[in-house]
């Protein structure tokens, strides 16, 4: 009996004995702390999984302090992995403070101390999940895409649907633009294109495919966006082509010739359009929070011959400009007024796609480049917030970096934006996450965090439309793929009077 | 006497068999053009020891298998490491078999059933080497097989007692599917054959494993469906098989091997402990040698030899290393119509050389079909190299990306990738390429000289392999698509450009040349002549193609240009030749002249018609 209880006291002595200690004796750098991903000095939700790390130049051991008050947290180890458990006691403490991580490692025999940096925890928690499409960047060919699940305050991710339980050799299968009203998984939608195709809708665990291409309309749904509270669901409808810059490193060019708006009744099955002007380019709708006004962008652009529109489209790429628009709802008749004129980007020859209004209906968040639609493969896309207020239309400076930011979701609480980037490698879209205060003025982001931390750089797809969601899919994937098996419901097309 | 003298002979027959099968196999594994076609194979593969590579391939069922055999394809960098890898495999693969199913040695022959199989499942593939999604492909059929006899080994050796080995078949299928796929079942069914031997007296003892098995086999890939999310229902029982279908179709002539690899242990069952009647020693030596040759036909039907193809296979590797002598001298060996990649790599080599001018045209041309069932793309197989060799850094990367989207990620889209992201002067993700190629076995080094370039970018100008390919980025960015043709596209750019570069001019002559274009030649001819006034000598082929069109069109004055004796005397000989020829056909017109003038200019611009690029 004695024996076990010695190996028992050995082991807890030489546990107390591993626990890392900070070195006594070392240099301070005065630098700030490399460390990859990057998130020195970031504001952080107070639900979010462990920010593991990885500290980028050091040769020897490692120890990392992260501190708020009395509670303290060190951990050995170049890759800096908190444990769940320890990381949620850490942000319990530090709501709505501050936390402040040092580093010190070895480097050449030398104990050597960054500056300290701090992780600001939030009071607002986050969405718990986030959903969005995997997609290697190519921009022709396509294999095997999901559209994934993400819980935020764990590393737990999961397929909503993979196009790959469906396609074969011969019938190819796409899977895109997945939404949800007002980020509730119960209702959702996403495409699907090519063998089996039809707009796939999750309503409460009923699952409904349709075909909404009817002889009236350009083209089936595209990108969607759901009324807040009706069974509504706002569409583009888009005939898109891409052609390939030569020596550009933004390497495509995808444009639309055609687009409209088309409104979806989901209980009558019945489509019907929202915007069809000659010689404009509508695309990328959104609702207001109370479902008042239809946000979109749009471009005027004639094309002299409608038949070959792609010469005309490749000489003028660099001309091509989308303004904001919106136009009243009328709840009662389902009708919409005319276009006003809300953000005038042409002026400023800028093109202002994707906005997006916050769930307090006070900020419009948008994304501007130099031209063109599809600003995901724009270097120079950042993103802009409007104040609806005042007017008022600023970049947001702590958010963008000198690469690509495009697509953009507010969380339910209007307090968190996730947001595509490619600033890491100029290829490769990842998740940033940043902080957005009741003023508008925005926090450093911080990169979706993951249990390895080189992950992101070994990861070979790109993330798409991120989107928050307020719990997770249930439906599962073989359900999914079952539904789609099945043929879709054809919508009917509804003349406005 | 003479008994023992017959057991002695069947005691080394075994041995023998396997000792000639082993080197058998060996010789027709790195015969020919095999060597570079294990290298590419290699090339076409990646394995990262890394867990979200392994993830990655583990969301299918089989993935492990995957990832195992994609480990192995590695070894192919050193081509005959990789054969020898496999043939080690192999003899495994014969011994275990003689263990589970007790083979005799009379009948040992039958042992080299299944390495026959996996020999012709690999000498099939030509051109399909750039086609299959498998990962690892050439070493799953041999792990696989592999790995279901050695369950099945198990299972033999296991007591016959509480269920113990009917609990193990159960332990198989359901580990065994998600790990290897498909091949779970040959595993399965041997321990159901072997299950109702082993019970030879009892009826309920020989159904048991038998409904046992059947039963797995139907029910676990149905439950492990439940469990993966990205897996076709249609595909549960070809898990970790190759599929054989490109586009539309589907080639099912690739499978046969397959077939006799699944037949093998029914094979070795057929002779299972000497169930068979017993056969004189020379019934059973004449039955032995049928099935040997019965073997090697067999293989030999499904050996892929194709000389065009290896050439292709040995330029590309020669154009990797900057070995252009090598290319010409492949070239220059080729004495049949060779394929477009053969065309493009040759001249590519020659302008690399500074010789395109003078020898171009004076190698076989046309457009030989790719000896393959299916359609080959030429944007599948050399487009990225030419690509990357020609200046368009977007187009060569952006075939690799589709390339990679299709057929998985491979070192060779990596290099490139690589490559082209530092021509971009997008060092971020050329560093992410390159930091991927370091964890590789074999291509850490290949990385960390390129690496030096992030740290130096300056060096390029002055890199052998850059510094020409930077000449031609000289031109300015727009939008374009090549409609996946990728020779004419190439030409057509260069064609219809102008650059003050003078390497860019040369190429622009050239592919003016090459499209047979007078308009375009005409300009491109004077702007190079203007940028080598100081050269005496202009190249020969430019000169061919300036006093052919010259006397075809008016739109020069040719009389006062300097042409070399040779260049006149060469035409006015073909010209007359011609003349002499009168009343033939072209066909036949092609072959009187090729002798004598299959060298020129001439003979490209009036006997290579039609010549399909793609």
């Amino acid at each position: 009996m004695k024996k076990p209880i010695l190996y028992f006291l050995y082991a807890a002595l030489l546990f107390t004995a591993c626990k890392p200690q900070t070195p006594e004796h070392y240099t301070d750098t005065g630098k700030k702390a490399c460390i990859y991903p990057e998130y020195t000095d970031v504001t952080i939700p107070p639900n979010i999984a462990p920010l593991h790390f990885h500290i980028e130049h050091a040769d020897g051991n490692t120890v990392t302090r992260f501190s708020c008050g009395q509670k303290e947290l060190t951990l050995s180890g170049a890759d800096v992995k908190p444990s769940p458990s320890d990381w949620k006691e850490l942000l319990q403490t530090a709501k709505g403070k501050r936390i402040t991580v040092d580093v010190y490692y070895e480097r050449d025999g030398q104990w050597m101390h960054d500056k300290p940096f701090t992780l600001t925890v939030a009071q607002e928690e986050i969405d718990p999940y986030l959903s969005y499409r995997l997609i290697a960047p190519s921009y022709v060919t396509y294999e095997d895409l999901t559209i994934n699940q993400r819980c935020l305050t764990d590393f737990s991710e999961r397929v909503i649907y993979s196009n790959m339980m469906l396609s074969t050799e011969q019938d190819g299968q796409c899977i895109n633009c997945h939404a949800y009203q007002n980020g509730n998984p119960q209702q959702m939608q996403f495409h699907v294109r090519g063998h089996l195709g039809g707009t796939v809708l999750i309503q409460n665990g009923k699952i409904k495919k349709i075909n909404l291409k009817t002889d009236s309309t350009l083209s089936a749904g595209v990108y969607p966006a759901w009324h807040p509270s009706l069974p509504l669901i706002a569409y583009s409808t888009n005939l898109t082509g891409q052609a390939f810059h030569t020596r550009d490193p933004q390497k495509v060019e995808v444009q639309d010739s055609r687009s409209d708006l088309i409104l979806y009744d989901i209980e009558r099955n019945e489509v019907s359009t929202v915007s069809d002007e000659p010689d404009a380019l509508e695309c990328f709708p959104t609702w207001s929070p109370d479902g008042r006004y239809l946000y979109y962008c749009s471009a005027r652009f004639h094309i002299e011959h409608p038949e070959h529109p792609d010469y005309e489209l490749m000489k003028n790429y660099r001309t091509i400009r989308y303004n904001l628009y919106r136009r009243a709802f009328d709840e009662p008749t389902r009708t919409f007024g005319p276009e006003e004129l809300v953000y005038d980007a042409v002026s400023l020859d800028k093109s202002a796609t994707l906005p997006r209004v916050s769930p307090d209906g006070r900020f419009l968040m948008f994304t501007q480049g130099g031209y063109g639609i599809f600003h995901i493969w724009h270097k120079d896309a950042d993103l802009c917030l409007m104040d609806l207020v005042s007017g008022e239309v600023r970049p947001l400076e702590k958010l963008n970096s000198p690469d690509v930011e495009s697509y953009h979701s507010w969380s339910s609480n209007g307090r968190w934006v996730v947001f595509s980037s490619r600033r890491n490698d100029g290829n490769y879209t990842r998740p940033f996450i940043a902080y957005i205060d009741k003023e508008g003025k925005e926090r450093k982001p911080f990169e979706l965090p993951q249990d390895d931390p080189d992950y992101h750089r070994q990861f070979l797809r790109s993330y798409n439309i991120p989107e928050f969601m307020t719990d997770r899919v249930t439906v599962s994937v073989q359900n999914l793929a079952s539904a789609i098996r099945h043929p879709a419901h054809n919508a009917k097309y509804r003349q406005r009077e | 006497m003479q008994k023992e003298h017959r057991t002695f002979s069947f005691r080394i027959f075994p041995w023998i068999t396997m000792a000639l099968a082993t080197m058998a196999c060996g010789w027709l594994l790195l015969s020919g053009y095999n060597d570079d076609f294990f290298y590419r194979a290699q090339e076409h593969s990646l394995f990262l020891p890394t867990r979200l590579f392994y993830d990655t391939l583990a969301i299918y069922p089989g993935g492990t298998l995957s990832w195992a055999a994609a480990f192995l394809t590695q070894f192919f960098y050193y081509p005959a490491l990789g054969v020898t890898i496999l043939l080690c495999l192999w003899i495994a693969v014969m011994a275990v078999t003689r263990k589970v199913f007790r083979t005799p040695d009379r009948w040992s022959v039958l042992l080299l059933t299944a390495p026959c199989a996996l020999l012709a499942a690999i000498l099939q593939n030509g051109y399909f080497l750039f086609y299959c999604k498998l990962p690892g492909h050439l070493f799953v059929p041999t792990l696989g097989y592999l790995t279901a006899l050695l369950a099945a080994w198990l299972y033999r050796t296991l007591p016959p007692r509480n269920g113990i080995r009917t609990g193990w078949m159960i332990v198989w299928a359901c580990i065994g599917y998600p790990l290897f796929g498909a091949y779970s079942f040959i595993g399965t069914a041997c321990m159901m054959m072997l299950g109702y031997y082993l019970n030879a007296d009892r009826f309920w003892g020989r159904l048991k494993p038998v409904l046992t098995g059947l039963l797995l086999i139907g029910l676990v890939p149905l439950i492990a469906y439940l469990f993966y999310s990205q897996t076709n229902i249609d595909m549960l029982y070809r898990a970790a098989l190759p599929c054989f279908s490109i586009g539309e179709e589907t080639f099912y002539q690739f499978r046969i091997p397959y077939v006799l690899l699944i037949l093998a242990p029914l094979l070795c069952l057929a002779v299972y402990e000497r169930r068979v009647p017993v056969l004189r020693t020379w019934q059973c030596i004449t039955l032995q040698t049928v099935a040997l040759g019965v073997f090697i036909a067999f293989v030999n039907h499904f050996r892929y030899n194709d000389a065009n193809f290896g050439r292709e296979l040995c330029m590309y590797r020669a154009t990797e290393e900057l070995d252009w002598e090598k290319v010409v001298d492949i070239a220059r060996h080729c004495d049949e119509t060779p394929t477009r990649p053969q065309v493009m790599n040759k001249n590519l080599a020659l302008f690399r050389l500074g010789r395109a001018g003078d020898e171009m045209f004076r190698f076989r041309d046309g457009s030989s079909i790719p000896n393959a069932p299916f359609g080959v793309k030429l944007t599948q197989i050399n487009a990225k190299q030419m690509y990357f060799h020609y200046g368009k850094a977007n187009f060569c990367y952006r075939w690799c990306m589709e390339d990679c989207v299709e057929t998985g990620w491979k070192v060779e889209s990596l290099k490139f990738m690589a490559k082209t992201s530092l021509l971009n002067q997008e060092y971020d993700v050329a560093r992410k390429y390159l930091n991927l190629l370091k964890k590789t076995l074999f291509h850490k080094d290949w990385a960390a000289h390129y690496e030096t370039f992030l740290q130096h970018p300056d060096r390029m100008r002055e890199d052998p392999e850059f510094g020409p390919i930077l000449h031609l980025m000289c031109f300015k960015n727009g939008l374009d698509s090549d409609n996946s043709v990728v020779e004419l596209y190439l030409m057509n750019s260069f064609a219809k450009s102008f650059k003050e570069d003078p390497l860019f001019e040369e190429q622009s002559v050239l592919s003016a040349l090459v499209l047979k274009n007078i308009d375009l030649f005409w300009e491109h001819f004077f702007r190079y002549a203007a940028q080598h006034t100081n050269d005496p000598h202009m190249p020969t082929h430019f000169q061919e193609a300036a006093y052919l069109y010259g006397h075809l069109e008016d739109k020069v004055d040719i009389s006062n240009m300097p042409f070399d004796q040779e260049v006149k005397q060469s035409y006015e000989a073909m010209m007359e030749r011609t003349r002499q020829c009168a009343g033939m056909s072209e066909d036949q017109l092609a072959q009187v002249l090729y002798p004598r003038f299959g060298h020129t200019f001439y003979y490209y611009y009036f006997l290579y018609r039609n010549v399909k690029t793609y």
